[in-house]
């Protein structure tokens, strides 16, 4: 219960500061220039708009949240109330999951891509949730919001670059092992399912498991309270 | 003047503490490497592959006019989460009753970041140009990608009342730069769809060179900064 309340208080926070109206107009925007190309490359560019935004908005947007509640002192009351810190996180990875999973899905459904509605929900979950928990990671380090920016930066390179040269490039199955790689195997349905699956699972589990420990870190220096 | 540029000293060394003038110094040379070197033998892999003439040539201003955008953008887009930042704090209320004066402090803030980022642009175009640039088109064009550069920082700091928002504002905003490759992909009337962002003016007058075309970016630019002007000293007083 307490936890649903959570995410529940997220969503509306979300939804008070704009992200929905957010992705709403770029969904549109990208609806319209997926309408706009040739058919045979709606898919891959279509992958390539899950993969650079909707998946990845926890990673671009962690940072000024996390100062956000910081500066209000939300922070401070959430770890003196019986809210967990595992609690804390999973709410914030469900609630950035709800709105990463809507836009992907409607964007695999214009673009062509969407033959397992199911299996390509949940890549798109586990991937939010990996690059959430990574936002929130670099999140806990930074002291302001240009440093959290900073800190991104080589971090979307090292998920986007192999990931578009697997889709554009060299699909060989050993580029599995990377996160963004398998997000896209799983996006286009490909031979490697399986592996896929487990490679982001894993990759998955051990970020927020990083995320629980560094958020648990950070609160213990806020307000000179025990986590 | 002098509280003015002792207020832009401070921007600065807020911008350096964080590393932010150290990567949009990194992020606009190495941008200008990757147009210069990696994009003309990107072109000439797909045109052996695809045995035609060309792919990417036809687009080598369109890869200038992004380089010229990207030094003001980005510096614009750093001094405005500067400014949000010391809103939330109240220090810009502060400010405004000192010398400064709440002109001063958004010249400061916000006109010498991106008339610097103007210089920046003409010397990254210099150094890593695709294309020939006539010097009074380069100049123009460097002008008006600084005007575009202030208009986004107005936009983020008067439309967010946190930084929260000013994320989501400044994801946003990259639809403001949404004119600049129309002029090079949409050649039917339907490209005047667009006329109301002054990136698409500018991309038309670094193509064509036309001063019609200069003065109708600098016109739909300060139209726009006209009305987010008074949004912002309305936040800031």
């Amino acid at each position: 219960m307490r936890f649903v309340a959570l995410v529940r208080g997220d969503i509306r926070f979300q939804f008070k500061y704009g992200f929905y109206l957010l992705y709403g107009i770029f969904v549109l925007m990208y609806i319209a220039i997926l309408q706009l190309l040739p058919e045979e490359w709606k898919g891959y560019v279509a992958v390539l708009m899950v993969f650079s935004d909707p998946t990845m908005l926890g990673l671009f947007f962690m940072g000024a949240i996390l100062q956000f509640e910081k500066e209000e002192h939300t922070l401070h009351s959430i770890i003196v109330s019986p809210v967990k810190v595992q609690e804390y996180v999973l709410a914030k990875l469900c609630s950035l999951a709800v709105i990463s999973t809507l836009v992907a899905l409607l964007l695999a459904k214009v673009g062509g891509i969407l033959d397992h509605p199911m299996r390509f929900g949940l890549a798109i979950v586990f991937g939010s949730c990996l690059f959430t928990s990574l936002g929130l990671v670099l999140a806990t380090k930074a002291h302001t919001l240009n440093q959290f920016l900073l800190y991104t930066a080589p971090c979307e390179l090292l998920i986007t670059v192999p990931a578009g040269f697997y889709l554009f490039g060299n699909s060989a199955p050993i580029f599995l092992m990377h996160p963004g790689c398998s997000l896209i195997e799983l996006c286009m349905s490909g031979d490697h399912v399986l592996f896929a699956s487990l490679s982001l699972l894993l990759w998955t589990l051990l970020f927020v498991w990083l995320a629980i420990r560094e958020t648990r870190t950070y609160f213990s220096t806020l307000g000179g309270a025990k986590a | 003047m002098r509280a003015i540029f002792i207020s832009f000293t401070m921007l600065l060394r807020q911008i350096r503490n964080d590393g932010m003038l150290v990567a949009v110094s990194l992020a606009s040379v190495l941008a200008g490497f990757f147009f210069r070197f990696a994009v003309p033998a990107l072109e000439r892999i797909l045109c052996s592959s695809l045995v035609v003439d060309a792919v990417l040539e036809p687009y080598y201003r369109l890869f200038d006019l992004l380089l010229i955008l990207l030094a003001p953008y980005m510096l614009c887009f750093a001094a405005a989460m500067v400014m949000l930042d010391e809103h939330e704090q109240g220090l810009t209320r502060y400010l405004s009753v000192t010398p400064l004066q709440t002109r001063g402090y958004l010249i400061s803030r916000l006109g010498l970041p991106a008339g610097f980022s103007a210089l920046a642009s003409m010397l990254l175009i210099g150094f890593f140009r695709l294309t020939p640039w006539n010097g009074f088109i380069l100049a123009g064009t460097s002008m008006l990608s600084s005007l575009c550069g202030f208009s986004v920082s107005l936009f983020l700091f008067s439309c967010s009342r946190n930084k929260v928002e000013g994320m989501a504002m400044g994801k946003l905003s990259g639809l403001l730069m949404i004119g600049l490759p129309v002029p090079f992909f949409l050649h039917s009337s339907w490209q005047y769809l667009f006329s109301l962002f002054p990136s698409y003016w500018l991309a038309r007058y670094a193509l064509q060179g036309s001063v019609a075309w200069f003065l109708t970016s600098l016109a739909t630019s300060s139209a726009g900064m006209f009305i987010l002007y008074r949004r912002v000293v309305r936040k800031l007083v």
